[in-house]
């Protein structure tokens, strides 16, 4: 059965590959005065734990969990995949250019599921960027920051300049949106990453504020 | 002089804080387990709270959650989370199914992990258990608790788990709290509460 999973999995993966998603580029949008030079994104920033429960739609395979995320350094933060029963299923240390394994389970010890988290959550949890556009929209004012063939396209809110927004695309081709709701800027209640190009949710609900 | 005396009263202390839990004897194990294992076939039904606590050492804090458990003999049990999130986790007729705030499925459960996940929890209702050949048992005591260690034998399974430690109140065949220690050194708490033994259970309890 697993076997079968995994290989209808990289087939899927395979076709993808050859079928390019379509180009991303801002629409209703106009061009505003760099005010900025650098816009960060905060959700992670804090040194207190962050403690989400987590559910992942991976093609149709639905995985449900509790994401423990953990400023360790500067750059650094410690991330950690439990299931719900507590157990660990993943444990590792990332920051933009390093990635430190610490623990996996035996049944999830694939070099494919290992490199998506590690890119989405070396993406998620970036902090600054440099900006190289600014726009604005009725609702929104929009960042661009290009960084070689990979552009993010931060959107803040503009009544209360929380981020609520990024869009991550690389040769001009949308990957990854990243949708934020958030009461305060170092944390936010909700998340949802949803990759374009291959058929993979994931939604975070914070759990952190219970006790 | 005082010194000593004050070492005397920490060891003494000490002894009482740290050494509470002795090894039992052969023959006390043997009495517990066929008292367990006797008690518990007569258990039809179970229900009860938990608080379940995990650990892990670079977190400030522990994350708590809050739920009931329901397990019908021979083979039904529910496991419910309700606080911070609604989760629940039904095994039925070799099925397993899954209410994820309000997001349902289901899976075979004749998968060999689910199978011994199945394995034990129920076995460690029913006292069967105690023969499970995955583990080795060792028993302690202290003033409150009988105490069940088991560490599984096989490198595979250590992969996943160290230990589990049941404790049981004494004069009672059922657990009140399990403690397991996993491969990395984490640790994950459960402690029930409101154990009711053999009250009707409705259906409802294991359909999501």
């Amino acid at each position: 059965m697993r076997r079968f999973l995994l290989q209808s999995f990289l087939y899927s993966l395979l076709f993808f590959l050859f079928v390019s998603c379509k180009t991303y580029k801002l629409t209703n949008v106009r061009s505003i005065s760099n005010s900025e030079t650098t816009v960060e994104n905060l959700y992670f920033s804090s040194n207190e734990d962050y403690v989400y429960k987590c559910q992942m739609d991976i093609y149709n395979n639905h995985v449900s969990g509790i994401l423990i995320i953990k400023k360790i350094g500067q750059t650094t933060h410690r991330v950690v995949i439990t299931s719900d029963f507590g157990n660990k299923l993943i444990d590792f240390e990332i920051s933009d250019n390093d990635f430190k394994l610490n623990y996996v389970l035996p049944d999830l010890d694939k070099k494919l599921v290992i490199n998506f988290l590690k890119n989405d959550f070396q993406r998620l949890l970036k902090r600054e960027y440099p900006v190289t556009g600014s726009f604005e929209d009725d609702n929104s004012k929009i960042y661009l920051s290009k960084i070689e063939d990979q552009s993010y396209y931060l959107f803040y809110n503009k009544d209360n300049s929380l981020l609520k927004k990024v869009i991550y695309t690389k040769n001009n081709k949308e990957k990854i949106d990243f949708t934020f709701d958030a009461k305060k800027h170092i944390f936010a209640d909700s998340i949802d990453l949803q990759h374009k190009d291959f058929n993979i949710n994931i939604k975070l609900f914070q759990i952190t504020d219970t006790e | 002089m005082i010194k000593n005396i004050a070492f005397g009263a920490f060891l003494l202390i000490s002894s009482f804080v740290f050494s509470q839990n002795t090894s039992m004897s052969s023959a006390e194990a043997k009495v517990f387990v066929m008292k367990v294992s006797s008690e518990s076939k007569e258990i039809k039904t179970l229900q009860a709270d938990f608080t379940q606590t995990k650990k892990m050492d670079f977190l400030d804090k522990s994350i708590v959650t809050y739920g009931k458990m329901s397990l019908k003999s021979p083979n039904m049990l529910s496991w419910k989370y309700i606080k911070p999130y609604q989760y629940s986790i039904v095994f039925k007729e070799n099925k397993i199914f899954i209410n994820d705030q309000g997001k349902k499925s289901s899976v075979d459960a004749k998968s060999k992990t689910f199978e011994k996940i199945n394995k034990l929890i129920v076995g460690s209702s029913n006292g069967q258990m105690f023969n499970d050949p995955e583990f080795s048992v060792s028993y302690f005591k202290n003033a409150n608790f009988n105490i069940a260690k088991f560490t599984p034998k096989s490198a595979q399974l250590l992969k996943y788990i160290k230990q589990i430690e049941l404790q049981f109140p004494k004069n009672e065949s059922t657990v009140s709290q399990v403690n397991m220690t996993e491969a990395s050194g984490d640790t994950t708490n459960i402690v029930f509460k409101n154990t009711k033994i053999n009250a009707p259970i409705s259906a409802s309890e294991f359909s999501l």
